[in-house]
């Protein structure tokens, strides 16, 4: 036994050498790096440039990868491209305290949660204008920038990564469509319909497929589809905006919402809902539902790019969302899209600049995402050129649907302030959501009513508290009586 | 005495039974285990397909080797190694001779000591990434294997300080007092005494702190964001859950290739945990 | 060094006891220092921050941070989903902390017999658990919890259920299946703290047991269970501290849903102070609220304290 414990100390004794040993290395190359501001010996004696980029785009990974291989042929100067993909919270988690200890990345995508106007206050990016070459930004669509999203007072701070889209179109699998003997093209269009079809799924299934799989687990998703499904019934809801754009008032009583809770509601008692769909997040359902698993998912485009490359056996097609009637009496209207900018404190504003305008500007980066079915492209004419099949197929279905409805900041900037002050409600539509589709939650409609009125108290105390800051702000700022919500809003 | 014969043979029937119960237990609780090392050699539509299968409808290593590279497995493991190796150090040696000043003696202040310790145990601390990387960052560690190192072995401890206290006030009182009749020091009991005795309890410590160290996340990867030389795995191992793509087989691989050491360390710690004092109590 | 600490400890035997005493709290203050140092650093200065950022309306981000007072406190207590959270991270903690305490001591007891064949192999395997990733348990739990998944399978097999249940996805049956899973992931490492406090009981006491012919069980009630009992308290009041901050597994599981069936408080806090939708995270608020339960924590065990000492006092008149 004394031998056994001499051994062990022995290899503490041993372990704890080596840690000093290691440690003092350590500290050497850690002052060095203090010192002389670059990375490591390495790039010091090659003179080179490090750029730190950092966002969430990890489907597009490797073709970033590839981007960066050609930027370094082209600009020498920087001989390594460190480039971080991360979950979007993790993202948020980093990026605010890289922020604050001023070690941010040279270029990295605005987080979702914060308004820019913030976060420019804040000093994170710098304006682009004086970075890039003249005329750089004619290469961008039409109304691409927005006030409030990508412009503050004026000036551009962030290019966004796509351009705006829908999350919840309707994926449907073909091959299980034509076992439940039902016509893979003419997808259902009306609640009713798609209701139908979903069961006829599951009976034809029976156990081994079901109408509908979601990543229930994760609530985020439902509120997507709350928001856009119930703007395409004249909700007049968007991610910029608490209540309705077209009323000023919390719509989730209306018609508009309810009867979207009803459809799911019918979903689970039909038990047309996999059953597995409580516990999977979204990436989870889309590879259950690309195994033949489900008739329908609700998801945005990205998941096209996923399939084709890894599950060339699936033969899905795309539908808008179903509507009550069949008729829509709404757009869908969203807005976040984020984009990337540059660091305010960045040492190499330049070659930062320089990576955006290849990013955008060269001839690799955006025909490549469009191409491989990644990304709708911000540059003019991309898509146009370079989508095919599903791809483009969703892009032409989702552009008769979508509009660019009014942006609150963009008329008033103090409504970046009410923002700030206000404070999302519990529960929210998407809890209830998931509740219903889910948990057996059939007593929504007090739920809904409460959600309502709980909403538009939340904006009016968010209101009141900007108002006492000194913010120029009312409730008007929220409504636009003259948006017909079937067309593009004229700012 | 003259049923001896009847006793072996019911205590080989218990000898079975206890086998049998503990082979069905183990199963129930390896099988995660077992189906994440298969899942390391499945394809991504198998995956989820195969529901429940933990052998491979065939064997691919492609996942492991994806793991080994993008995790910087090569690399990034020794760095693992010596942050944790320092971590578990550092932790052993604060929290024993914590333990053991408040196990066998009292003296002013360890009262307060306690309640400091034992109360900051309930606290919810989802929020403490900010001070603590404001602080590492004040101290001008951050971006160094110290400042890692600091950050991770940070904190009270609480549960090992607690666990080495109870065991050292255990121990008899006449240990000590021949110890120190026989001129042994403080520090000298110490480490000739007290600590060979609580092996049981520096065994616990030292899984214990490698688990946490080793799978530990966040707090490296806002350490390290301009000096990614000094990551360790898990943040390399991180690479497989994006936001849109999840490698579940890149995962799985990456996971058991991760803990393979860990296992390791666990099955030659063991020893420490049934070895017994009893042996050093008589002396 | 050693030197003349030894010289001064010959002195202070032979010297008053006075002295002696001060010099031992000299070196005890020197022994808990370096653990009190990391504790003040890392634990007690982001806690002291926490009430700072709990009177504040802070988002996480700007630099300039508004005191509010105690406005979000306030608020806390009007909100019946914070006390849902409350409620149910006290249902999960005595729901699992008995069974995985109970059932660590079992598998330790019986995995603690020297002559016991494998029994390494049997203490790593169901250690296992404790290492597996968690994102892994989380996708796997979701095949074995599912209503077409092992469970519902077995239990419909031996005639227990007519119609399968969705475990994770059911108001009633969530926090239930997160407790048991819970169970299962923390017996491996109750085990090696029992195991750990079994070596502090000398063999020579079994021995003699059972040469007085106890039992196995007689000894385990009568030697065992009683020697226990010091460390015992340490790995209860682990136990129950551990599963009142349960995050991680819950997080992976279900994410506090179904309809906030298993949101417990730092899943509370977790969404308040991280995940907007409309309105910006509010770090503040979700400060307040770890203040706040961490505050009544240590109150109730205070509580308990005074009222032990009571009854203590009490049956000793």
């Amino acid at each position: 036994m004394k031998i056994k414990w001499l051994s062990f100390s022995v290899i503490m004794f041993a372990l704890i050498l080596f840690l000093f040993a290691c440690s003092s290395d350590e500290t050497t190359t850690g002052d060095n790096t203090n010192n002389d501001s670059d990375l490591n010996e390495e790039q010091n004696s090659e003179d080179g440039i490090t750029l730190r980029v950092m966002d969430w785009a990890d489907s597009t990974k490797y073709l970033r990868e590839e981007f960066h291989e050609k930027f370094m042929e082209k600009y020498p100067e920087v001989t390594n491209i460190e480039y971080t993909t991360l979950t979007q919270q993790q993202f948020t988690d980093t990026i605010l305290n890289a922020i604050r200890t001023g070690d941010a990345p040279d270029v990295f995508m605005a987080p979702l949660s914060f308004s820019l106007p913030v976060l420019v206050e804040e000093g994170w990016f710098q304006p682009l204008d004086p970075l890039v070459e003249e005329g750089f930004f004619e290469i961008f669509r039409e109304g691409l920038f927005k006030e409030g999203l990508n412009i503050v007072d004026g000036e551009i701070y962030t290019i966004p990564q796509q351009i705006a889209q829908p999350t919840t179109m309707v994926f449907y699998n073909k091959d299980l469509f034509k076992e439940a003997g039902l016509d893979p093209e003419q997808p259902p269009q009306t609640y009713e319909e798609f209701r139908d079809y979903a069961r006829q799924i599951t009976e034809a299934g029976n156990g081994d497929f079901y109408g509908l799989i979601e990543g229930g687990k994760q609530s985020n998703r439902f509120i997507y589809t709350v928001q856009q499904w119930g703007s395409l019934n004249g909700a007049g809801l968007a991610d910029n905006s608490p209540v309705s754009k077209l009323t000023g008032e919390a719509p989730y009583h209306t018609e508009a919402i309810t009867d979207i809770y009803d459809l799911f509601a019918g979903l689970a008692d039909d038990g047309s809902i996999h059953p597995r769909t409580s516990s999977l997040t979204a990436p989870e359902a889309r590879q259950i539902f690309a195994n033949g698993e489900a008739g329908f998912i609700i998801q945005g485009a990205w998941n096209i790019g996923v399939w084709n490359a890894n599950s060339p056996d699936l033969n899905y097609g795309v539908m808008a969302p179903p509507t009550p009637t069949g008729e829509r009496k709404g757009s869908i209207d969203t807005v976040a899209q984020v984009g990337f900018g540059i660091y305010s404190e960045t040492e190499h504003p330049e070659l930062a600049a320089k990576y955006l305008e290849e990013l955008y500007g060269g001839d690799f980066y955006q025909r490549k995402v469009v191409e491989n079915q990644h990304n709708y492209s911000p540059v003019d004419g991309a898509i146009e050129e370079y989508a095919s099949g599903e791809f483009l197929e969703f892009y032409e279905l989702y552009n008769d649907i979508l509009v660019g409805g009014p942006i609150p900041e963009a008329v008033n900037l103090d409504v970046t302030t009410v923002l700030g002050e206000y404070v999302d409600v519990t529960p929210s539509a998407a809890e209830i959501m998931q509740g219903v589709a889910i948990s057996g939650l059939r007593d929504y409609e007090p739920m809904l009513e409460d959600l309502s009125k709980q909403t538009d108290q939340a904006l009016e105390d968010a209101i009141s508290a900007a108002q006492e800051d000194g913010a120029n702000v009312s409730i008007d700022d929220f409504v636009f009586p003259d948006w017909d919500p079937m067309e593009n809003y004229n700012q | 005495m003259n049923n001896s014969l009847s006793v072996s043979r019911f205590s080989s029937i218990s000898r079975l039974v206890t086998h049998i119960f503990l082979i069905g237990i183990c199963f129930i609780w390896m099988y995660p285990f077992l189906w994440m090392v298969a899942s390391s050699f499945k394809s991504d539509a198998e995956f989820f397909e195969n529901g429940l299968s933990i052998i491979p409808s065939s064997f691919n290593f492609s996942n492991i080797t994806r793991a080994w590279e993008t995790a910087n497995f090569s690399q990034y493991f020794l760095n693992t190694l010596i942050i944790t190796a320092s971590v578990v150090l550092i932790v052993l040696i604060s929290t024993s001779a914590c333990g053991y000043a408040l196990g066998r003696f009292s003296f002013p202040g360890k009262k307060v000591i306690y309640v400091l310790l034992v109360s900051s145990m309930f606290i919810p601390l989802e929020f403490s990434i900010i001070p603590i990387v404001a602080l590492i960052n004040a101290l001008g560690l951050s971006n160094t294997m110290i400042g890692v190192i600091l950050a991770e072995s940070g904190g009270g401890h609480v549960m090992l300080v607690l666990m080495f206290a109870g065991f050292f006030s255990q121990i008899p009182k006449e240990m000590e007092e021949s110890a120190t009749m026989d001129g042994c020091g403080f520090i000298r009991t110490f480490i000739h005494v007290m600590l060979p005795l609580s092996k049981p309890i520096i065994g616990s410590t030292i899984i214990m702190q490698v688990i946490f160290t080793w799978n530990s996340f966040l707090i490296p990867l806002i350490l390290t964001l301009s000096n990614p030389s000094i990551r360790p795995l898990s943040v390399g191992l991180y690479a497989f859950q994006g936001e849109n793509i999840v490698d579940w087989t890149g995962i799985a691989a990456g996971a058991t290739i991760s803990v393979l050491p860990v296992i390791i360390i666990f099955f030659f710690l063991q020893k420490y945990f049934v070895e017994g004092i009893s042996g050093a109590v008589k002396g | 060094m050693s030197n003349t600490e030894t010289t001064l400890n010959k002195q202070s035997a032979l010297n008053s006891k006075k002295k002696n005493k001060k010099n031992i709290a000299f070196w005890c203050w020197m022994f808990v220092l370096p653990n009190m140092i990391l504790f003040i650093l890392f634990q007690l200065w982001p806690i002291v921050s926490s009430w700072f950022y709990a009177m504040s309306n802070w988002n996480g981000l700007s630099s300039s941070i508004e005191f509010i007072g105690l406005a979000n406190f306030k608020e806390l207590v009007q909100d019946k989903y914070f006390w849902n959270a409350f409620k149910n991270v006290f249902i999960y903690s005595f729901g699992s902390v008995p069974f995985q305490l109970i059932l660590g001591l079992l598998f330790a007891v019986i995995l603690n017999n020297p002559k016991l064949k494998f029994a390494s192999v049997y203490r790593t395997f169901i250690f296992l658990p404790v290492i597996t990733s968690a994102a892994i348990i989380g996708i796997i739990m979701s095949f074995i919890w599912s209503s077409d998944g092992a469970v519902n399978y077995l239990l419909m097999q031996i005639g227990l259920l007519d119609t399968p249940i969705d475990f994770l996805g059911s108001m009633t049956w969530a926090m239930p299946t997160v407790i048991m899973v819970s169970i299962w992931m923390s017996t491996g490492i109750n085990m090696i703290f029992w195991l750990a406090g079994l070596q502090g009981i000398p063999k020579e006491l079994y021995e003699a047991a059972y040469m007085d012919g106890a039992g196995h069980i007689r000894t385990f009630f009568s030697i065992t269970l009683p020697l226990l009992v010091p460390i015992g308290a340490v790995i209860l009041l682990f136990n129950v501290a551990f599963s009142l901050r349960a995050f991680d597994l819950i997080k992976t599981l279900t994410d506090g849903g179904p309809f906030f069936a298993t949101d417990v408080v730092s899943t509370y806090i977790y969404s308040a102070a991280f995940a907007g939708e409309i309105g910006q995270p509010r770090m503040g608020y979700g400060s307040a609220a770890g203040v706040f339960f961490g505050f009544t924590i240590v109150f109730l065990m205070l509580f308990i304290q005074y009222l032990r000492n009571k009854v203590k006092a009490n049956s000793h008149v």
